[in-house]
């Protein structure tokens, strides 16, 4: 009707996997606390996101209109977060803290998006990069489906890299990338068992009809995107 | 760390900022045009009651023109009037002209006499009539004589037409 959409500030985080998808509208505090005013998490049992490509586009728009819909966030700024056997991630070590792209020897292709970030060095004098690989058709089915779904998306991430940012932030100021790198070591860089659910509950404020302990990865994940998201106060 | 976006949007700062941009546009352009509306409504609304006023002129001119060509032929066809009727005046009231007299004798005559014949020449005149009996043709030249429009009247013959036993006269006289 109108012929500019209206901007909320809001952040609805969407987080995608084969097994599930799930959707959290968290909401920054005036004394910068975070609070999930919703959640919900939709098992996906006919393979809808078989290998995270979208097999079955109409119910998948359908859960996300649902979920605008049901808390009147239609015009809210939209994240997602793709985890699944479609995106290819990896802990790589490297002599050199800047390496070249061509050290890492992916061949250069038009239908692959890579890239790595550096991560920590670790006891040996090495230094550990996160590399993901990403086929671009893929994107386009999730672009598209934002298009059909009048989605106002300004990311789509990795779930691993929206909890090594929801990590970074819950430290904040003393986040160390030796610390950090000390406890990948520990928890042999997996990143899910990083944050945990007392360190979740500390800076947000989870609903008691949530179950924090069992939604604790993608609340956490919903956290990192929506820090990601970096909306101006 | 450096953050990991596949898409590349317009983030939400810039999105907020085209936003900002956009009312303040909109609310300048409006200001701009009630400002400018203020000063050129009154302009335009003088224009638009010239224009009218043009437009009213310029038809009435049409047929201004139209009235003057109209104005002009009539003043020519009323001055050659003017010079026919005072031709005619001047002929009607000139001493040369029979009528007034013609109108004399015939309207003497009535039904009693008959004019045959009128003959005016100058100022001399010859009337030949047709009577039933000489004293008609006596009262005739009696009634001329008072017209005071016929003098020195003289009767130079007077015949009987043997087939319709009628008085053929000669009358001769002078205009006065």
């Amino acid at each position: 009707m109108w012929p500019i959409r209206t901007l909320e500030r809001e952040l609805i985080t969407i987080a995608c996997s084969p097994k599930n998808i799930s959707f959290c509208w968290i909401e920054k505090k005036q004394n910068s606390s975070f609070c999930v005013r919703a959640y919900e998490r939709h098992e996906l049992h006919h393979l809808e996101l078989e290998n995270l490509t979208l097999f079955n586009p109409t119910r998948i728009k359908q859960l996300i209109t649902d979920f605008l819909v049901k808390h009147n966030k239609q015009n809210a700024f939209i994240t997602i977060s793709l985890s699944g056997p479609g995106i290819t991630e990896k802990f790589v070590a490297h002599s050199s803290s800047t390496p070249n792209r061509a050290d890492f020897g992916i061949q250069r292709s038009s239908n692959l998006l890579w890239d790595y970030r550096y991560m920590y060095p670790n006891d040996h004098g090495q230094f550990i990069f996160y590399l993901y690989t990403v086929p671009r058709a893929l994107l386009l089915q999730y672009k598209l489906l934002a298009i059909t779904a009048h989605l106002n998306l300004i990311t789509i991430t990795t779930k691993r890299m929206a909890l090594l940012n929801a990590y970074k932030h819950i430290f904040g100021a003393a986040f160390r990338r030796s610390q950090f790198g000390i406890d990948m070591i520990k928890h042999h860089n997996k990143i899910e068992e990083l944050i945990s659910t007392p360190i979740l509950q500390r800076i947000v404020t989870i609903p008691p009809t949530i179950s924090a302990t069992d939604e604790c990865v993608h609340l956490a994940t919903a956290y990192g995107l929506f820090t990601l998201g970096e909306l101006p106060q | 760390m450096k953050n990991v976006n596949f898409v590349h949007t317009l983030s939400p700062k810039k999105q907020y900022e085209i936003k900002r941009w956009f009312y303040l546009s909109s609310a300048l352009f409006c200001a701009a045009v009630i400002i400018m509306s203020f000063f050129l409504l009154p302009e335009i609304y003088c224009l638009y009651k010239t224009k009218k006023e043009i437009r009213m002129l310029r038809t009435k001119t049409i047929e201004h023109t139209a009235l003057l060509k109209n104005k002009e032929l009539l003043l020519q066809k009323n001055e050659l009037l003017n010079k026919k009727t005072t031709k005619i005046n001047r002929y009607a009231q000139h001493t040369k002209n029979p009528h007034p007299y013609i109108n004399a004798i015939t309207a003497i005559a009535a039904d009693t006499v008959k004019i045959e014949q009128i003959t005016l020449h100058k100022k001399e005149l010859s009337l030949t009539v047709l009577c039933s009996s000489p004293k008609q043709v006596a009262h005739y030249m009696e009634k001329l004589a008072d017209s005071k429009k016929i003098a020195h009247l003289k009767l130079v013959s007077l015949q009987q037409d043997n087939k319709t036993k009628l008085f053929k006269a000669v009358i001769k006289g002078k205009k006065v």
